[in-house]
């Protein structure tokens, strides 16, 4: 047995070992998902990581810092007009496809023209009413409306395409051949193997903004344990994604851990149409719930903060530094709020309405069934019923607004442009909070995004984030915590909002350009 | 299979393979109907989990339209159903929006590595469980058989996940000499004979695993045929008469034993291939199990449809194949 043993480890080792010298070694970064689809815009898989991953090889015209701060892109410089309706882009003239061909004013105005036509899920284009190439190095772009979010969001999220590429593919969505990924950024696809969930990519040497930081990069596919050990052996160099409570194996390996609030926060929504329609009844609840002990008893381990209840969580830069409401624990007030309701407190304590008891209909996405079960334990010693189902994501997608529910607990990002901030409060999707109330807050969004300056739409978010914390169209629970381990070939750090479209990583593409 | 070799009226054969395919085919039409109908019957739709991430911006109905349409999701059932089944007809299994390639690619670069773990399991329980079996039952009864019987019987009452979650637990975490996951290490060797080696290395698990869900199947199979053949007086003859050991358990059990496995194998492998697709996923092997998972939390219904009619055609096929070999083999007594 042990000779056995013995001759495995040494046969295990010998193929393990990496076939790659450690000096040309790419800067290996881990991912435990695998496969995010082919590195171009219209076939990557739909997720934010994706369309990170993607960035690395397609530039946008405007780009960011490792603060997140805009920075010159594509366009060198861009002005808008006083009206706000007319933009001015200058494009860098030094920057080129992959392939060795200029980017022009005319690829930008195509791509415009493009994704009209070929929708891009990630760049919503409805309000350009118009992209024109003055010249080859000047765009202009003309909006329907003013957009205050034009620089901060859509130009920063849109991937300019290659017309020459892109001109004669009408259906993109096929479109999968090495050729799909001829971009302007900073990394080429050199191999991308989906089986393995593994992507080599090469420093475009003629870059515009400057030589890349690293020759090479890997993205490779990898359990928590086994990444781990591996950036303990030197095998890779960033765990893009490490769970927060492995963090002290990695430190005590000497790799250097980052974390920070993602900002992707727990919610509790609910359904405005039945019980909770009446912001007092939405209150209730969350005096009734001790937000503090869900927390203590799902991240033991630091695995999450307790979530600020105004939308934008610590750290946004849209976030006034107010502490929002805190809905502290409070059982009592809970319960006149409930009376004033209607509601009456009958035999064994049990919340009743004309005598019959309350039952809450809750749904939780499968992933948050921690946090659901310490929810439900909570409302029932609080003289509930709670009929909770856990359920996947599809098939929570299909639950309806006004459906067969009245809470819902699910995961939603707050990071980003605020002019996607509409959609998630209003909209219909499942984990929006599908929230119209008086229209007061709809009407505040509007004018944030009707905002002439920076100011101005930051003047109108406070006011947002103040009535937001009032009126509860969803409760926030928990902000996760993200965290990245790494060595010291490479520096680090989460950007406040999310990179990009509010994406939280410390793996965009500003930590590996020079600037 | 050459006709020679069957002293049964070829012509009553022929005909036995002609129904034998008939049936199979009005199987495949009634599978082709139901992989239509009941993923559509699930809650969720496609495009709706295709654009779920919060980073998505909300596009107007026009183009969902555009979206809906090139996903084969345009217009009722009826409609969807007859367009799919024209490209079906035409052998084109359609293509997948979530993985942005065709079914046929995506099928034709996993199936290879789920016929890789079955093929590999095969031999390794046939031959081990025909071994023990006659083993066992050549003495029935005996302190071999029973110690042996009691394993097989707990062996056979855990599920294949529990069993496959358990060996990666032991051979993989808690003592870890084979590798957890995937087929192929994170930097696969450029060298054939190494990368041979690395992806005989990674199979060792799941063919493990795959191998002991289906041992108990024929060690029974083998130790009964055995106990029976034992008393048979042509082979207590034979044992009387001195006949080597091997040259017994090769022409007396081993002809006999044969045929009820080639019979039993075509039951096998239709058990196989629901034991893979659990493997797979717990291995993460980048075989058609991963595959059809996957597809189920997309609702990916092209690729759902093209993976679980490729499935069914491969299975049925074989089936046909194994019955053909089983009669021809009887036939021979």
């Amino acid at each position: 047995m042990h000779i056995l043993r013995t001759v495995l480890l040494v046969l295990a080792t010998m193929l393990a070992s990496p076939a790659l010298a450690q000096g040309d070694r790419p800067l290996v970064i881990t991912d435990t998902r695998g496969d995010r689809g082919m590195l171009a815009p219209y076939v990557h898989a739909r997720n934010g990581i994706a369309y990170l991953y993607t960035s690395y090889v397609f530039d946008s015209l405007i780009a960011q810092n490792a603060k997140g701060e805009l920075v010159p892109g594509l366009a060198e410089s861009w002005t808008l007009s006083e009206n706000g309706l007319t933009a001015d882009l200058r494009l860098n003239p030094k920057a080129s496809w992959h392939d060795g061909q200029p980017v022009t004013a005319q690829d930008a105005a195509f791509t415009f023209s493009y994704m009209a036509q070929n929708p891009y899920p990630f760049a919503s284009i409805g309000n350009i009413d118009r992209a024109e190439a003055i010249s080859d190095h000047h765009l202009r772009l003309t909006l329907k409306k003013r957009d205050a979010g034009l620089f901060s969001g859509l130009l920063l999220a849109l991937p300019v395409l290659p017309r020459h590429i892109y001109s004669s593919q009408t259906d993109p969505g096929h479109f999968a051949s090495p050729a799909a990924a001829t971009g302007s950024g900073p990394y080429r696809l050199v191999e991308y193997d989906k089986a393995q969930g593994r992507y080599a990519l090469k420093a475009n040497p003629d870059y515009y903004r400057g030589k890349p930081l690293f020759d090479a990069l890997m993205i490779v596919t990898m359990s928590d344990d086994a990444a781990l050990q591996a950036l303990n052996n030197g095998e890779v160099d960033v765990i893009s994604y490490l769970p927060p409570e492995r963090a002290g194996d990695a430190k005590a390996a000497g790799r250097q851990v980052v974390a920070a609030r993602s900002g992707h926060v727990v919610k509790i929504g609910f359904n405005h149409e039945e019980m909770f329609a009446d912001a007092d009844m939405r209150q209730a609840l969350a005096y009734a719930l001790d937000r503090q002990a869900i927390l203590d008893i799902t991240s033991a381990r630091g695995e999450a903060a307790l979530a600020d209840t105004g939308y934008f969580q610590s750290g946004s830069p849209w976030r006034e530094n107010v502490a929002d409401p805190a809905y502290a624990h409070d059982p009592g007030h809970a319960a006149d709020l409930l009376e004033k309701q209607g509601l009456t407190r009958g035999a064994s304590e049990k919340w009743q309405r004309d005598g019959v008891p309350v039952t809450l209909r809750l749904l939780a996405d499968g992933a948050q069934a921690r946090v659901a079960q310490v929810v439900t334990d909570q409302l029932e010693a609080f003289g509930f019923t709670v009929d909770l189902r856990l359920m996947e994501q599809a098939a929570l997608q299909a639950v309806p607004t006004g459906g067969d529910y009245d809470l819902l607990i699910s995961s939603t990002s707050t990071t980003g442009d605020p002019s996607d901030i509409a959609n998630r409060v209003t909209g219909q999707s499942w984990n929006a909070d599908r929230y119209h109330g008086d229209g007061r807050l709809d009407a505040i969004l509007k004018e944030a995004g009707q905002s002439a300056t920076p100011d101005e739409r930051l003047t109108h978010l406070h006011e947002f984030q103040r009535l937001y914390a009032r009126e509860l169209p969803s409760l926030m629970l928990l902000d996760p915590v993200m965290a990245t381990a790494h060595n010291d070939r490479v520096d680090l750090s989460f950007m406040p909002d999310g990179a990009l479209i509010g994406i939280p990583t410390t793996i965009d593409k500003s930590a590996f350009v020079t600037e | 299979m050459t006709a020679g070799a069957i002293p049964i009226s070829g012509r009553a054969w022929a005909a036995a393979l002609l129904w034998g395919l008939a049936a199979r085919l009005a199987v495949l039409m009634l599978v082709v109907l139901a992989v239509f109908i009941l993923p559509r019957l699930l809650p969720g739709d496609p495009l709706g989990v295709m654009l779920s991430s919060d980073y998505t911006q909300n596009l107007s109905e026009a183009e969902l339209a555009e979206l809906r349409a090139r996903m084969g999701l345009a217009g009722g059932w009826a409609e969807q159903f007859g367009a799919w089944l024209s490209d079906l007809l035409r052998g084109d299994l359609g293509y997948s929006a979530t993985h942005a390639r065709p079914v046929a690619t995506l099928i034709g670069e996993s199936l290879p590595w789920t016929l890789f773990l079955i093929l590999g399991a095969m031999p390794v329980y046939l031959v081990l469980a025909a071994l023990a079996g006659t083993g066992a039952g050549r003495a029935a009864g005996g302190r071999f058989d029973r110690g042996l019987t009691g394993f097989v019987t707990v062996l056979a009452s855990i599920p294949p996940f529990v069993t496959a979650v358990l060996l990666m637990l032991g051979l993989a975490i808690l003592w870890p000499v084979f590798p957890a996951s995937g087929a192929l290490p994170m930097f696969p060797s450029d060298r054939p004979m190494i990368r041979t080696g690395q992806i005989a290395l990674h199979a060792i698990l799941p063919v493990t695993a795959l191998a002991l869900h289906e041992f108990a199947r024929f060690y029974y199979l083998a130790r009964g045929e055995a106990a029976v053949l034992a008393h048979r007086p042509f082979v207590l003859n034979a044992v009387a008469r001195g006949l080597p050991p091997r040259r017994l358990l090769a022409e007396y059990y081993g002809r006999n034993i044969l045929p009820i496995f080639v019979a039993r194998l075509s039951d096998s492998v239709s058990g196989l291939v629901s034991a893979v697709v659990i493997i797979e996923i717990v291995f993460s092997y980048p075989g058609i199990g991963g595959l059809i998972y996957g597809a189920i939390l997309d609702r990916d219904y092209t690729l759902l449809q093209g993976t679980t009619i490729a499935v069914a055609a491969g299975l049925l096929a074989l089936n046909w194949l194994i019955d053909a070999a089983g009669t021809a083999l009887a036939g021979r007594g």
